[in-house]
């Protein structure tokens, strides 16, 4: 247990477990997100409540409501409540007058992504799918489009790897894998008629918010990781077509980096080295492309066949 | 001096951009112009720089959560310059919570006010927003009117409020928080060594008349409008009738306006519109309860 947990001792997790980016996790937080599973060994990541620190000793604040410290990050939500992140804990204190549905939408969204550096894989922000052997990562900022691009490709035949993030691991040879989260894809209202030809609509992430989660059926999810082949740099622009560039030698890497998680953590985290390593090992041996679609144009058959089309 | 934020502030074609191609030219002070494309004067409601600042994901915040934690981000901003940073805004300046305005003002240095003409602001804004003149004034007098209040799929950047236009324009012209300089758009056009050069004074940079003179002329509208028809303009709304950079004159609305538009504008924005002297080119009997 890292030392600066301190008194606050994590309880052993709950009955409920799951299966994450390859992980068993013990929680504590229902989550209709998710299948249980019975699983013999003990889990490699528990989701607990609690209090959580006030500080981390030697801790950084590179954001706002974000402190970090090597192998560890706190993380508030204000109004809502406050994470506390290592590699194998999750631990949630909620605010009084804390919104479920947002701190769950923050566990599997920001959390995860934390404990899945942690953990050593190179995580970007966006979706990942499957087409054919074909692994492909969607990354850019929040609004760029890449779950409806996802859901797009999906509903075409692909399946999918995940939502919100894109988890790479590199196997003992070396070689990049897209791992498989849990099946859910996030939409707003305008992609549910999209998405109700391949997944279950469960609801509202927030009471507030028009954005939906859909759980993707079994023959429209990715079981087990997949050679990650592509890196699409998905960006919307106010021009009135799409056009697809190749990118090349050392902007990869800069632009990998740029489309990474939170990448402003990873040197309080002490992953910044690593995280270095691993753009230029994808750069070396995948395929980066910049897609550039209309921001107030429905552009997503174009978008999915230019990428189906690019091998 | 401690650093922090200027802000170029003003209601939607009013001139923003021409001041910020002005400054980015000054600024750099090369002996090309600076790419229209590459101006680096971010706006203020831009999504990512939010969540950068704060590590939220602002995506799953509403409006109003998002908008209560927007001074705290420009504090914090502000807070990490090395040097002054200018921050295009189109919100108007209103308070978040009492005594906190949403621009904060601990990260706050002062502000630049453009103020440009309803009348034109109205004529420009119908081809901006591909809407007509009728539809774009009755935006002008809502009260309550916003930018990117969706309900739906959130844009890239945060709801703006920006109020009518007569109360956008006093809410920063009379801000208590901190210093202004409100420059009127047709100053700018009829005079723009003396408006850019109080501008600079304002900002503390020093003034240069022979940089001036080339950032003025880097920053001319035919230049805009050459490089705009070249390389296109990342910042036109993407369902805009046309160019961004379209006319750019000051009294185009003579040509464009009926007599029962500009009436209706007169009645809505008067009171502002005869502070800032934009009721002197109006005949009279337009003008019906705001004579002077």
């Amino acid at each position: 247990m890292p030392e600066f947990l301190g008194s606050f001792s994590v309880a052993a997790p709950a009955a409920m477990q799951y299966r994450l980016f390859g992980l068993t996790v013990g929680s504590e937080l229902p989550s209709n997100w998710l299948d249980t599973v019975t699983a013999d060994a003990a889990p490699s990541l528990s989701i607990s409540y609690g209090a959580v620190p006030r500080g981390l000793p030697h801790g950084t604040r590179p954001c706002l409501f974000t402190e970090v410290a090597q192998g560890a990050c706190l993380h508030e939500i204000p109004g809502h409540g406050r994470l506390f992140i290592t590699s194998e804990h999750i631990r949630l204190e909620k605010h009084p007058a804390g919104d479920d549905n947002l701190l769950h939408a923050y566990l599997f969204r920001y959390a995860m992504a934390i404990v899945m550096q942690l953990r050593g894989c190179l995580v970007l922000r966006g979706a990942a799918v499957a087409l054919g052997e074909r692994g492909i990562a969607i990354a850019g900022v929040p609004t760029a489009g890449a779950s409806v691009l996802a859901a797009e490709l999906v509903g075409r035949g692909g399946k999918l790897v995940s939502d919100d993030l894109c988890v790479i691991h590199f196997d003992a040879a070396g070689r990049p894998l897209l791992l498989p989260s849990h099946p859910v894809i996030s939409l707003w209202q305008d992609m549910a008629d999209r998405a109700g030809s391949f997944a279950r609509n469960l609801g509202k992430l927030r009471q507030q918010l028009e954005k939906f989660a859909f759980a993707a059926y079994e023959p429209h999810c990715q079981p087990e990781p997949i050679l990650l082949d592509d890196v699409i740099a998905l960006e919307a622009h106010n021009r009135k077509d799409v056009s697809i560039a190749p990118v090349a030698g050392s902007k990869k890497v800069a632009q990998l980096y740029r489309l990474s998680f939170q990448h402003g953590l990873l040197a309080g985290l002490g992953l910044k080295p690593q995280h270095y390593r691993a753009c230029v090992a994808i750069a070396k041996q995948c395929r980066l492309s910049t897609l550039v679609r209309p921001s107030k144009a429905d552009s997503r058959a174009d978008l999915a066949a230019l990428v189906e089309a690019c091998r | 001096m401690r650093k922090g934020i200027f802000w170029i502030a003003s209601y939607p074609k009013s001139g923003n951009t021409w001041f910020r191609a002005f400054l980015a030219n000054y600024l750099r002070d090369l002996d090309v112009p600076v790419d229209i494309n590459e101006l680096d004067i971010r706006i203020a409601s831009r999504r990512s720089t939010f969540d950068s600042t704060t590590g939220l994901e602002s995506v799953l915040l509403t409006h109003d959560e998002a908008e209560a934690l927007r001074p705290a981000c420009y504090e914090r901003f502000a807070a990490e310059a090395e040097n002054d940073i200018y921050l295009k805004i189109h919100d108007a300046c209103y308070e978040v919570a009492p005594g906190c305005p949403l621009v904060s003002i601990r990260g706050t240095r002062g502000a630049i006010h453009i103020v440009r003409n309803p009348l034109d602001v109205a004529v420009s804004l119908s081809h901006f927003w591909n809407m007509s003149i009728d539809a774009c004034i009755a935006a002008m007098e809502k009260s309550n009117y916003a930018l990117c209040n969706w309900t739906g799929k959130p844009d890239d950047q945060f709801r703006q409020k920006l109020f009518a236009w007569g109360a956008h324009v006093q809410s920063w012209a009379d801000t208590p928080w901190f210093p202004v300089l409100t420059l009127r758009y047709e100053d700018m056009k009829a005079d723009p060594a003396a408006s850019f050069g109080a501008a600079l004074d304002f900002l503390g940079l020093a003034r240069d008349e022979k940089r001036i003179a080339k950032a003025l002329r880097f920053s001319s509208f035919e230049e805009l409008k050459r490089q705009e028809e070249g390389s296109g303009f990342r910042e036109n709304n993407p369902r805009s009738r046309g160019r961004f950079f379209r006319d750019g004159r000051a009294g185009g609305w003579k040509d464009t306006l009926s007599a029962e538009q500009v009436r209706r504008l007169v009645s809505c924005h008067g009171f502002v519109m005869r502070r800032f002297g934009y009721l002197d080119e109006i005949p009279s009997e337009l003008c019906k309860g705001h004579e002077s």
